[in-house]
């Protein structure tokens, strides 16, 4: 009968455990990353009777965690891309209205700027219009420098968010260092330490919140970790540090380095997934990207306007001075370039920007072969320019100068090695600045006026001669000494020549067709039409007093259409707004894109982490029903003590 | 499948996030009227729409000129009828000059209104604008246009700037017209020469040449001004006496083949002699031998007189001249000059205004393309934007439906729990 009490026994005590378990189910329903857990049974061995084998009761022989690795590495994998296009998509939605939002758009911005232009073309005699367009352009510059400015600052948020991601990562991976370390000591007597399992999922589920990572499970039941293409960031009990740390060509951004033992490496190209890949995805693909084509629009603006502006005169008769700063500014010069630390010299490259029409939105990487020579790759399509030298003189092959920029006539002395990153319109949005202060500066006005004498027989007209091209700034004394008397000699054919004889010119006219003529330098454009006869004059001079001359004003507003930008390698190119709208596109089309794969990302989460839950999460109802169930267990096995009691009290009272 | 209790409350919770989000959307769609909310809603659209915006800003900006160039011109064709009805004035009193019976003191009266038509003249020439502006300087707007010199004449001041502005994509009109162009540039018939240069017969001579005037200006151009100057030489006839001319060149010689005429004096007595588009009137006894020079003007008689000096130099006749016959003769020179240059003004003053005219015709047109364009434009803007209200609202509605429902099955399920029988 010791063999009832001792089987009552063992069910009593193997309800016991069942019952623990489910309350340890119970309990745990909303820790995260937690599996159910279960109690694994079976008999106890049976003893040889005459009768045959008889069992002698029940044993828990393990507590497993329902499980599955395969649904846990998906969880895992889902996470780390769910969470990068996360952080992408918030990134580029606030560019996305910010590029978009009227109150700092830069397409009404520039609107309001060309309107003011035209209600002064109206009337370019009038101060109060000269007077608003001046403070149009100022709201233009404003503008392209909030727009900076609220870029800039989203870099400034990745920055710190790149440094406490990578706390995070750190810390995270600390922890699982640690329950590596605990996993195979508790491992070492052969049982699976659950809880220790279930955290050490969990944190690395976190960490692939933050960065992409791949896992390699080791004999030992510890796990290792690497990110990026094979960089270890968990190696059995030992953890690397990730730590963000200013760049080194640029150290306005931010660069992560893996730290192992005492060596650092730069992991910020290889990273990707998790927030931290997010991040560094939006700067690159569109965060620089953005910058770089306000930075152009905004070169484009002031190096035109101040070129056109220098063609004509202003309202006192001097040569037109610039609206904008000067984009070669020798600070300008400087910023646009940056050296390593590692280069052996200490010379600053100067970056001159030749023509804005051939600028790109790329950077450059610039590396010295010699102490002169260098070549230069091109990031946004990694091609190589060059090589080039800083000696060589135009027309000479090596000549310093492509896409737009001049590198040519620099003071400081390189070294052979020496390595810089071109950002030629990175900062250029935030310092687009006017600089004129008065109204009567702005040049209207063109610089000479054309006259028919009063003495000639025929009805010639003259146009207004049109300056298309001049030194900057113009010759202001000689144009003002200017006083040419052009003689027509009429051929008969609708042809004639016009002749000058100070300056001696001689120039083939065709009636109704411009025809141009240079003088020191300065060459202009104007028609003869009507029917002049021969020995008619037509004197062209200065513009002395012309303040109602709008001939230079509406070469400016015709700026509005022309094609100023993206004309690099022989490309037609287009104009300021639709270099807007091209921006604004790219980025709404990145915005929509990201959009998708975030709502797709996010289904496949909820996907695997339904299966995952599915399988491993705690289903209180599964539990009640396993309460009533051990509890009657309990109750049936203590039954079988009392009926063994009874039994046995039988027999001793029919012993009396 | 077997589903866990987290499970179950994070579907239930996911998917009223999800139905929420998708109603509050349609809310503001709703309440902006706006299809597109940012570009990111559809990219393509948003381009488009950048693009029309530009355009709708363009038109309304073109508006603005055409508005701008309605009024400029407007005002220049009001200033002209002026400048016509005072020509017409001035040309009413050349004919009633021409009177005569008109005794000293009409011809003074005259004068006298002539003067102030100059005056009236001179001061609608130098018409400004609301601003200031002189309208007709061309660039030189700040400074007065017409001059009055000491001696009574007039200079012209300004240049021949014209100023035009945008009124569509490649469409500029022109706003305001130089003077120089208007009232300067104007044909003088008056631009020969003329001198005497009699035969000494021992009496007092009063044979005389009048004003040269150019009848036929193309002829003139390729016959005449080449020459630089011919004379008319009076030749006689049988008996000695005056009975015809002949032109001779600029050094005194018979032109090859040689020019003559006969004297034939007409109702008033006066001999009209044309030649290379010029013609001249001899009055008085004609003695043969007597020599007439015409040449190619300078000083006063110039291609072109301005339609001030034209009205000038018919004042100071009339007040200058007295009732001999030398004054009688040159009165009728001058008035029939001074007709004849005040029509060409007249005629001037005229081809301005129906370019005017024109202008304003293309400035009308364009309104209209304009106002069409921004129609189009509005709608397509509006059909890319614009939200369909019955779409929405009964989207809305849908919306509202199934978040309500899902709101009320997730109470419902998690409710359902075996621990609630556990008693």
């Amino acid at each position: 009968m010791a063999d009832l009490f001792s089987i009552g026994l063992s069910g009593l005590r193997a309800a016991q455990t069942n019952l623990s378990i489910t309350g340890q189910n119970i309990t745990n329903v909303n820790t995260p990353g937690y599996s159910r857990q279960t109690a694994v049974q079976s008999t106890s061995p049976a003893s040889f009777t005459g009768a045959g084998y008889m069992g002698s009761g029940t044993k828990v022989t393990d507590v497993q965690r329902i499980y599955n690795q395969f649904l846990t590495n998906q969880v895992r994998t889902t996470t780390s891309a769910a969470a990068a296009n996360l952080a992408y998509n918030m990134q580029i939605e606030e560019l996305n209205s910010t590029l978009s939002s009227t109150a700092s758009g830069i397409t009404s911005g520039l609107q309001s700027y060309f309107d003011a232009l035209q209600t002064a073309i109206e009337d370019p005699a009038s101060l109060p219009a000269r007077q608003l367009f001046l403070s149009e352009a100022e709201g233009l510059a404003g503008r392209f420098n909030s727009v900076h400015e609220q870029l800039s600052t989203q870099n400034r948020f990745i920055n710190q968010q790149m440094t406490t991601v990578a706390q995070q990562v750190t810390r995270l991976a600390q922890s699982v260092a640690g329950y590596n370390d605990a996993i195979s000591k508790a491992a070492a007597n052969g049982a699976a330490p659950n809880d220790l399992l279930d955290a050490r999922d969990e944190a690395i589920r976190q960490l692939s919140e933050y960065v992409g990572v791949t896992v390699v499970n080791q004999d030992d039941h510890s796990i290792n970790l690497f990110i990026g293409s094979g960089q270890p960031l968990v190696v059995g009990k030992e953890a690397s540090i990730l730590q963000a740390k200013p760049g080194l060509s640029d150290p306005s951004r931010l660069d992560i380095q893996l730290v192992s033992g005492n060596s650092a490496q730069d992991v910020t190209d290889l990273i990707s997934g998790g927030e931290l890949g997010g991040l560094l995805r939006y700067r690159d693909d569109v965060l620089d990207q953005a910058l770089n084509a306000l930075g152009r629009m905004s070169l484009a603006i002031a190096s035109e306007f101040n070129q056109q502006l220098g063609k004509g005169l202003d309202l006192n008769g001097q040569v037109g001075s610039n609206l904008f700063g000067d984009i070669n500014s020798p600070e300008y010069m400087e910023l646009r370039s940056r050296g390593r630390e590692s280069n052996r010299s200490d010379a600053s490259l100067d970056v001159r920007i030749d023509d804005t029409s051939q600028l790109s939105t790329s950077d450059y990487e610039l590396t010295f072969t010699s102490d002169t020579e260098f070549t230069v790759r091109r990031v946004s399509d990694n091609r190589v320019l060059g090589p080039f030298d800083l000696n060589a003189a135009e027309g000479e092959p090596g000549y310093a100068v492509f896409d737009g920029l001049d590198l040519t006539g620099q003071s400081g002395n390189f070294l052979s090695g020496d390595r810089y990153l071109l950002t030629p319109t990175r900062s250029a949005a935030q310092s687009l600045s006017v600089v004129m202060t008065e109204p009567q500066q702005l040049a209207f006005a063109s610089p000479l006026a054309a006259q028919a004498s009063l003495d000639n027989r025929g009805t010639g007209n003259v146009s207004q001669p049109l300056l298309t091209e001049g030194p900057q700034p113009l010759d202001l004394a000689r144009l003002q000494a200017l006083g040419v008397e052009f003689s027509y000699a009429d051929n008969g054919d609708g042809t004639g020549v016009l002749t000058s004889t100070s300056p001696p010119l001689s120039i083939d006219v065709t009636l109704g067709q411009p025809f141009s003529w240079e003088v020191d330098g300065h060459t202009f454009s104007m028609t003869l039409s009507g029917k002049p006869l021969d020995g008619d004059t037509f004197s062209v001079g200065f513009n002395e007093g012309g303040v109602a001359d709008n001939r230079n004003a509406l070469a400016l507003a015709g700026l509005q259409t022309k094609q100023v930008l993206g004309q690099g390698e022989g490309a037609r190119g287009f104009s300021l707004l639709d270099g807007y709208g091209d921006l604004v596109q790219r980025v709404a089309t990145f915005t929509a894109q990201s959009r998708t794969e975030t709502e797709a990302n996010m289904a496949m989460l909820t996907q695997a982490t339904n299966n995952r839950n599915s399988v491993s999460a705690v289903n209180l109802d599964e539990e009640a029903a396993s309460l009533i169930q051990f509890e009657q267990y309990y109750n049936a096995s203590a039954q079988i003590i009392q009926v063994a009691r009874t039994v046995f009290d039988t027999l001793i009272s029919s012993m009396r | 499948m077997r589903i866990s209790t987290i499970q179950a409350f994070n579907t239930g919770v996911r998917g009223i996030q999800d139905n929420y989000a998708a109603a509050v959307r349609t809310q503001e769609q709703i309440s902006s009227g706006k299809r597109i909310l940012t570009p990111a809603d559809d990219p393509v659209a948003s381009v488009r729409l950048l693009q029309l915006d530009q355009e709708a800003s363009k038109l309304s900006q073109y508006k603005d000129n055409l508005t701008a160039a309605t009024n400029s011109l407007t005002q220049q064709e009001a200033i002209l009828n002026s400048v016509n009805n005072v020509l017409q004035r001035v040309r009413e009193i050349t004919l009633e000059a021409g009177n005569g019976a008109l005794d000293a003191a009409g011809r003074q009266a005259l004068a006298q209104e002539l003067a102030e038509r100059e005056d009236e003249l001179y001061s609608l020439l130098n018409s400004q604008n609301a601003r200031g502006e002189y309208l007709f300087g061309g660039y030189q707007s700040d400074s007065q246009p017409f001059v009055k010199n000491p001696d009574g004449s007039y200079t012209y001041a300004g240049d021949e700037g014209q100023r035009s502005i945008q009124i569509g994509s490649a469409k500029m009109v022109a706003i305001n017209d130089n003077g120089k162009q208007l009232f300067v540039d104007i044909g003088n018939v008056n631009r020969v020469e003329t001198a005497a240069d009699l035969v000494d017969t021992g009496e007092d001579r009063n044979a005389r040449i009048s004003l040269g005037v150019v009848e036929n200006k193309g002829r003139y151009d390729t016959e005449f001004y080449p020459q630089g100057s011919v004379s008319i030489r009076i030749t006689d006839d049988a008996n000695g006496d005056a009975a015809g001319y002949e032109i001779l060149d600029d050094d005194g010689n018979p032109m090859v083949p040689p020019v003559t005429g006969e004297l034939q004096a007409n109702a008033s007595g006066s001999y009209e002699i044309r030649y290379a588009g010029v013609v001249v009137t001899l009055d008085g006894e004609l003695e043969p031998g007597d020599q007439f020079s015409i040449s190619v003007g300078s000083g006063e008689q110039t291609e072109k007189r301005s339609v001030l000096d034209s009205v000038r130099l018919l004042r100071e006749t009339l007040e200058n001249t007295d009732d001999s016959t030398e004054g009688k003769l040159q009165r009728r020179d001058m008035l029939a000059i001074s007709l004849q240059n005040i029509d060409n003004a007249k005629d001037q003053v005229l081809g301005v205004q129906t370019s005017l005219g024109a202008r304003l015709n293309v400035i009308e047109s364009t309104m209209l393309e304009n106002d069409e364009a921004t129609l189009i434009n509005t709608q397509v803007q509006s059909g890319l934007e614009d939200l369909d209200y019955a779409e929405a609202l009964s989207r809305l509605s849908m919306q509202s439906i199934v978040l309500e429902a899902a709101q009320q099955s997730f109470v419902k399920i998690s409710g359902l729990n075996l621990f609630n029988y556990l008693r």
